[in-house]
């Protein structure tokens, strides 16, 4: 009787340690060991006790409660770490956020130590630490080793490193939409090979030559090398404005006006030298437009002496409506296309009472032609044609 | 007959249950000595047993006795203990509340320690230094490991002993022969000579068939090439493209040379002093490179950039008080 209370006894210790037993312990902190720790050696050494007094079932009982506690603080140990790591990872995150880089690689390092196999603060640790050293180009169609050099390196004679990193299995051709990864060339490599005199000269060169094409990217390395280099600059700025004069020439007003609003105002003042153009431009504009207009109206005027008057009509109407007479030519044409419409209007009318079915859509077409509006002549066309498949099937 | 037959059968069963009952309860109830889980086993170990035998027994390289040292917090086996023997890497990235593990790479300097005559009146030659250092890592526990090693750490895939050096030469002079890898030799450490394939087997140059013999004795070749195309650039006013084609020419050709002279990969690269430009670790991508090395003079934390390892300078000038300031294997950082 005692064994059998004894062993109720313990397995109703067991529900109550399944089902009601918690283990303490914040989130910063592992949860307390000495309540669930106490129980597990109180457990093992009564397994233990029972064992040499061979009661075997009371001893299974104890182990297995024992063996539960043991099982729960793992799982309790296992959130904490889980839940550490998760907590230092987003506090990384933030920090990387705000470009605070090292408290960031410190926060997503204690997340990995929580958890090691937490890939992404793995993955950030590297992105953080490790420094960029290439761009990512994507081949668009018409690009040349020339044209890609141009763009990631301002230099196309730098087409020799595009060439060599360009991949294998394309066999040394550039293929559209292929990505390629191009090293970011740093300013202290190429200084290393960077010679002043040998670049003013080439640059001054080109100055002479008024080749304000091939004097930027010259001068403009000279710059990234030398900042402030007064010559280059004023070099870069003349060829701005030799840029813009050729365009100007060209009557390119557009790319003109560009080019002089890259010149830095300390070294030209180019505001009215703009104004100018825009009205030059707008002059321009004004007398493209007169001359279309004039070769419009001539064009108008003989339609109308033609008597091609719908012709005439859509000439006059293309036209800007103030020049010269085309307002008043438009009214007066119009009121003789219409008074030309009835009049052929009234001969159909008179050759379908004849009978003459032919003659009559003969003009009812020309009212129509003259007067698209005329509501009359098309519903009497209709029946006229009508009438005239008929007779063609009868006969 | 039939039921003669089954008679036979169930006794033959039933002997067969009685015996594996037998066996079952004497796996389950005599207390067993070892334990195995799928990250760990348990041993309690007997008088014949080592950290080595152990490593080798369990973990099949007795050299991975450092792995079961570290993780019990032991330096050796006593009778009768239970030791736990991990089966996997439990600290990758050598990561503790207090802070990070490093790992220094050093570079060895012959050239700048003058003959090993030593130096005037200090009666300390070049080679008594590295002997004296070499015995000083060994004395204070230092661990040197293999380039693969280093690799593994760094990929944060394996873990490497707590105190961790590599060791490394810019040298190929016949001092490299004469002393400095039978020195290795005999300490069992392995190293990486990072080697102008132009100069090899030139005067006063090691030659390949002098270094083949120390290959399988932990050895390795790396790549130094383009030191002198890189180091003429301001001389020979070279432009870029010059000092790209030639660096890329000199590159592809060594890897080739060391290659087909050892039959083993030649995968690390050692940057001339100028640095590690953008430009060449394209290039060491290019040709299947997976290091390269700098000489920075800083140890390396696991997340350190693979073409970017830095190393650090020992001049061979007999004080052993620099070269212990060198060995910075811990980082500390507040990880809690």
């Amino acid at each position: 009787m005692y064994r059998i209370l004894t062993l109720y006894a313990a397995c109703v210790m067991m529900l109550v340690v399944n089902g009601c037993l918690t283990l303490e312990g914040g989130k910063d902190t592992p949860p307390s060991m000495e309540g669930p720790n106490a129980s597990l050696s109180s457990y093992q050494q009564k397994a233990l006790d029972y064992e040499k007094d061979g009661e075997r079932e009371l001893a299974l009982v104890n182990w297995r409660i024992a063996e539960n506690l043991v099982a729960r603080r793992i799982a309790a140990l296992t959130d904490h770490m889980e839940d550490n790591a998760e907590k230092h990872y987003q506090k990384g995150l933030s920090f990387a956020k705000s470009g605070e880089r090292l408290k960031a690689v410190q926060e997503f390092l204690t997340a990995l130590r929580y958890d090691r196999n937490h890939k992404s603060a793995l993955k950030q640790i590297r992105k953080l630490t490790e420094p960029s050293r290439s761009i990512s180009y994507t081949v668009r169609e018409g690009d040349s080793y020339e044209s890609i050099a141009a763009q990631v390196y301002k230099n196309p004679s730098y087409d020799f490193i595009v060439r060599s990193f360009t991949r294998p299995e394309s066999k040394g051709k550039l293929i559209t939409g292929q990505t390629l990864s191009l090293p970011i060339l740093e300013l202290e490599f190429t200084r290393r090979f960077f010679n002043f005199n040998k670049e003013l000269n080439r640059a001054r060169k080109f100055y002479k030559e008024k080749d304000y094409q091939g004097i930027l990217p010259v001068a403009e390395n000279i710059l990234i090398h030398v900042p402030e280099n007064e010559e280059a600059v004023f070099l870069i700025n003349s060829s701005y404005y030799g840029l813009a004069e050729k365009y100007f020439h060209q009557e390119n007003f557009p790319a003109a006006i560009d080019m002089l609003k890259m010149i830095d105002p300390r070294f030209r003042n180019v505001k009215n030298r703009i104004l100018y153009i825009e009205r030059v431009q707008a002059d321009r504009i004004r007398e493209a437009k007169d001359s279309v207009n004039a070769a419009s109206y001539k064009k108008a005027v003989e339609l109308e002496k033609k008597k091609l008057y719908p012709k005439a009509l859509s000439a006059y109407e293309s036209m800007d409506s103030g020049y010269l007479d085309v307002k008043e030519r438009i009214v007066s044409l119009k009121s003789v296309m219409r008074k030309l419409a009835d009049k052929h209007y009234l001969l159909g009318v008179k050759y379908f009472s004849g009978q003459k079915l032919e003659e009559a859509v003969t003009h009812w077409k020309e009212t129509l032609n003259l007067d698209p509006a005329n509501a009359k002549a098309r519903k009497d066309l209709e029946n006229a044609l009508q009438l005239l498949k008929k007779i063609k099937e009868i006969k | 007959m039939i039921r003669r037959y089954f008679g036979q059968l169930k006794m033959v069963l039933f002997k067969c249950a009685i015996l594996s009952t037998a066996l079952l309860c004497l796996s389950c109830v005599t207390p067993s000595s070892n334990y195995t889980t799928r990250d760990f086993i348990v041993v309690e170990t007997t008088g014949q047993d080592s950290l080595e035998s152990l490593a080798k027994t369990y973990l099949h390289d007795g050299k991975k006795a450092w792995l079961i040292s570290e993780f019990n917090k032991i330096k050796e086996i006593r009778p009768g203990q239970r030791v736990i023997i991990p089966l996997k890497p439990f600290n990758k990235g050598g990561l503790t509340p207090e802070g990070i593990q490093m790992v220094p790479v050093l570079c060895f300097g012959l050239s700048d320690s003058g003959s090993d005559q030593g130096k005037k009146g200090s009666g300390c030659s070049p080679r008594d230094s590295f002997t004296a250092f070499l015995g000083y890592l060994k004395n204070h526990n230092y661990h040197v490991i293999s380039m693969e090693q280093m690799m593994e750490f760094l990929a944060y895939k394996g873990q490497v002993p707590e105190k961790s050096v590599v060791i490394t030469f810019d040298d190929q002079s016949l001092a490299m022969i004469e002393w400095v890898l039978p020195s290795l030799a005999s300490f069992g450490y392995p190293a990486t000579v990072f080697l102008n394939v132009r100069g090899v087997g030139q005067q006063n140059s090691m030659a390949f068939e002098d270094i083949r013999p120390y290959l399988s004795k932990g050895i390795r070749l790396g790549s130094r090439a383009g030191w002198v195309v890189d180091s003429d650039i301001e001389q020979k006013q070279s432009g870029i493209r010059d000092f790209f084609e030639s660096m890329e020419k000199e590159i592809a050709y060594s890897k080739t040379v060391i290659e087909k002279e050892t039959g083993k990969p030649c995968r690390f690269y050692a940057y001339p002093p100028s640095g590690p430009y953008n430009l060449i670790i394209h290039l060491l991508k290019k040709y299947g490179f997976i290091g390269g090395f700098t000489m920075m003079g800083e140890s390396n934390p696991f997340y350190a950039e693979h073409y970017s390892i830095h190393r650090i300078h020992v001049p061979l000038d007999c004080s052993t008080d620099s070269m212990e300031r060198k060995l910075l294997v811990f980082k500390t950082m507040e990880l809690r």
